[in-house]
């Protein structure tokens, strides 16, 4: 079993078995620090979680089929659904099993997720702001701010940049494919 | 002698400035929607069909067929440049073209998926003139078992996308299987993994979570790792591949120029699985295997020649039997009904002036594709010098826009941004993205075949079926080699 999972993990390409030879050659030099990391489980959480969560979001869609009506004939809507997640299951225990044998590397060293996490909170709230306030002005306000906050100090070009997309958004989107982007009232005020 | 005789009655339709300039007016307007995320060929197409309106029907093809081969090679600028790929096809360009922009070798990646695509799309022209009408014939007469095997052969890529974890490859690319079947059941009409929430019946547009995969996640990605005032690359690099350089590919262009015809031509597969394939093949039978996914000229060569012959394949079935091969094919068939004309078989001899008209205007397009290329690599790989704080904000305003335009949905929106979010997790932890656009493209190919194989001649059609089989043992073959290769390789490692 444990042969496979190593195979399944040591994969490459049709020419990537020597490379994996190097590989196991630079892993088996370097076996001491290796060593030293994987003895702290903290350092495989992440390793941990990902299949672990993908599992449970196969396990939410088999107990979803269920609920399919059978197919007659045909395979049925479930039939194929049952392959993909029964394959996913499998490769999900495989990955546990991985992490479990410390047979991949640790988590990475975490960077600056709370500034990840704060764009993406910051990128939801523009989103939202398209539908309310229309495109134009919630876009406008997006870059201006991203520009600010990723440090960028040159104003003249900041604008310019804002208002360049904005035009270029509404000539080819708007003017020339007929894409209504939600204009808002400030927009609607300003142009109709 | 006869095909030369309609060849040259077919370049005497382009004489004179008018059928050039359009050409060449196809061929920028082309480009620009291919390099737009969210703008597929199909858009391009159906977006300057009301501009044809006016012109005679020679004329009109002969524009949106412009724009039809050169929107493929615009897909790759944004995926070498920025891992934004402007088509779906081009998401396995990205996959070695982005890497050659963060080594400060833009023009280089630029300058080979210029020339594959220009060979690539020359030569599924030649196939197209040379063998429409028998080679339409056969495709046609595919069994479903085949156009399966087919689409489980293009799932042997994930062993090349793994980055030395299959087991993370497959998880990835089951992942993208899953994602297909969310949406009404294509042949019962059942809805499946909806949640109750309408937007989900119609399923995962690919567009978005294209998008959110490679681009959203990129910048999420460097947000992680901060330096935010450093440039993307250190030098843009906008030289061109030498000729020592270009012509180490030949093997690869030719090859994956052969694939993508063939391709092409299963109406339905198209250029996206033409090219993965195509990078699967170039890698496995490549000396360097281990520089793909780094930046290898090859890996660009295969996926870019791969996309732009399927175009010439796909206008096989399209030409000789009115069965449109792709999205872009059936918007072409809407255009020429629009000036009275119905492809097919009888279109050879009713309008031998559109058919031959299309053949040369697809060569003489790829030539003005090559020169306005040549001529805008270097201002093209200028986007990189962009500062960051300017440029990954830009990359999320375009991205966002593009998932928008595909339906004017604001769903498409949100399942863009969790596609980001997705992607930087799985990246995070090095699993690789590209497999799940694999499993998205190829889920509703391998399904409704499966299936309709099963329901016409039971389970072992698979095995029955003289190309399935043996496309299915090949299959086979491929996904098994280099695990057994690499458990050999462990077991003299340990000896």
């Amino acid at each position: 079993m444990q042969g496979f999972l190593l195979m399944a993990g040591g994969a490459r390409g049709s020419e990537g078995g020597s490379e994996m030879a190097n590989k196991i050659k630079d892993d088996a030099a370097g076996a001491a620090p290796d060593q030293e990391k994987v003895k702290d489980p903290e350092r495989y959480i992440g390793n941990l979680l990902l299949p672990t969560t993908i599992l449970a979001l196969a396990g939410i869609c088999l107990v979803q089929t269920f609920d399919f009506p059978g197919g007659g004939e045909d395979v049925g809507p479930a039939g194929v659904p049952y392959l993909w997640i029964g394959f996913t299951a499998l490769f999900c225990v495989m990955l546990i099993i991985q992490v479990i044998l410390r047979k991949m590397p640790p988590d990475p060293i975490p960077g600056r997720i709370g500034f990840v996490i704060l764009f993406a909170g910051w990128l939801a709230v523009y989103l939202i702001a398209i539908e309310n306030i229309g495109y134009y002005v919630s876009t406008f306000i997006f870059l201006m701010v991203s520009m600010y906050v990723l440090t960028y100090r040159n104003y003249l070009i900041m604008l310019a940049v804002s208002v360049g997309w904005l035009v270029f958004a509404y000539l080819v989107f708007a003017q020339l494919l007929f894409i209504q982007l939600p204009e808002g009232p400030l927009f609607r005020l300003l142009f109709e | 002698m006869e095909i030369l005789d309609s060849l040259i009655f077919g370049f005497s339709t382009l004489i004179g400035w008018k059928p050039l300039l359009i050409i060449v007016a196809g061929v920028i307007v082309g480009i620009m929607v291919g390099a737009m995320p969210g703008l597929s060929p199909s858009t391009g197409v159906a977006l300057l069909v009301p501009f044809s309106y006016t012109m005679s029907p020679a004329l009109a093809v002969i524009l949106l067929v412009s724009i039809y081969i050169s929107s493929n090679y615009g897909g790759s600028i944004t995926a070498v440049l920025i891992n934004t790929p402007g088509t779906p096809a081009a998401a396995a360009t990205a996959i070695d073209g982005f890497p050659l922009t963060v080594k400060g070798r833009a023009g280089k990646g630029l300058g080979m998926s210029l020339i594959a695509s220009t060979v690539g799309g020359i030569f599924g022209t030649i196939i197209l003139i040379a063998f429409a009408v028998p080679l339409a014939r056969l495709a046609i007469g595919f069994h479903p078992a085949d156009y399966f095997a087919l689409a489980i052969f293009g799932l042997t890529t994930v062993g090349s996308l793994g980055g030395g974890n299959v087991a993370k490859a497959m998880v990835a690319v089951l992942f993208g299987l899953l994602i297909n079947t969310v949406g009404l059941d294509p042949i019962s009409g059942v809805s499946r993994f909806t949640f109750g929430i309408d937007a989900l019946y119609d399923g995962f547009s690919l567009i978005p979570a294209l998008i959110g995969l490679f681009a959203l996640s990129v910048v999420f990605t460097a947000f992680e790792k901060g330096k935010l005032s450093k440039r993307l690359v250190d030098a843009v690099g906008g030289s061109f591949p030498t000729l020592a350089e270009s012509w180490k590919s030949k093997m690869t262009i030719a090859r994956s120029s052969v694939l993508g015809t063939i391709i092409g031509i299963f109406p339905g597969a198209g250029a996206t699985i033409a090219s993965f394939i195509s990078y699967n093949i170039a890698q496995r039978t490549s000396k360097e295997p281990e520089t793909f996914g780094k930046g290898a000229m090859d890996g660009v060569a295969a996926s870019e020649a791969a996309n732009s012959s399927s175009v010439g394949g796909a206008l096989i079935p399209l030409l000789a039997l009115g069965i449109p091969g792709s999205a872009t094919d059936a918007v072409l068939i809407g255009a020429l009904q629009l000036h009275d004309i119905t492809p097919g078989p009888l279109l050879f001899e009713s309008n031998p002036e559109i058919v031959y008209g299309i053949f040369a205007a697809l060569i003489v397009a790829n030539a003005a594709m090559l020169v306005l290329g040549l001529f805008g690599v270097r201002y093209f790989a200028k986007v990189v010098e962009v500062p960051p704080a300017i440029l990954y904000p830009m990359i999320l305003a375009i991205s966002l826009i593009g998932s928008y335009a595909v339906r004017s949905s604001f769903f498409d929106v949100g399942a863009c941004f969790a596609f980001g979010v997705v992607g930087w997790i799985f990246k995070r932890y090095g699993y690789p993205v590209a497999p799940i656009v694999l499993g998205i493209v190829l889920g509703s190919l391998l399904e409704e075949n499966f299936r309709r194989a099963v329901m016409m001649d039971g389970p072992l059609v698979f095995f029955t079926e003289p190309l399935s089989a043996v496309m299915l043992s090949v299959a086979l073959l491929l996904f098994v080699w280099p695990i057994y290769k690499s458990y050999r390789a462990r077991q003299k490692t340990e000896a």
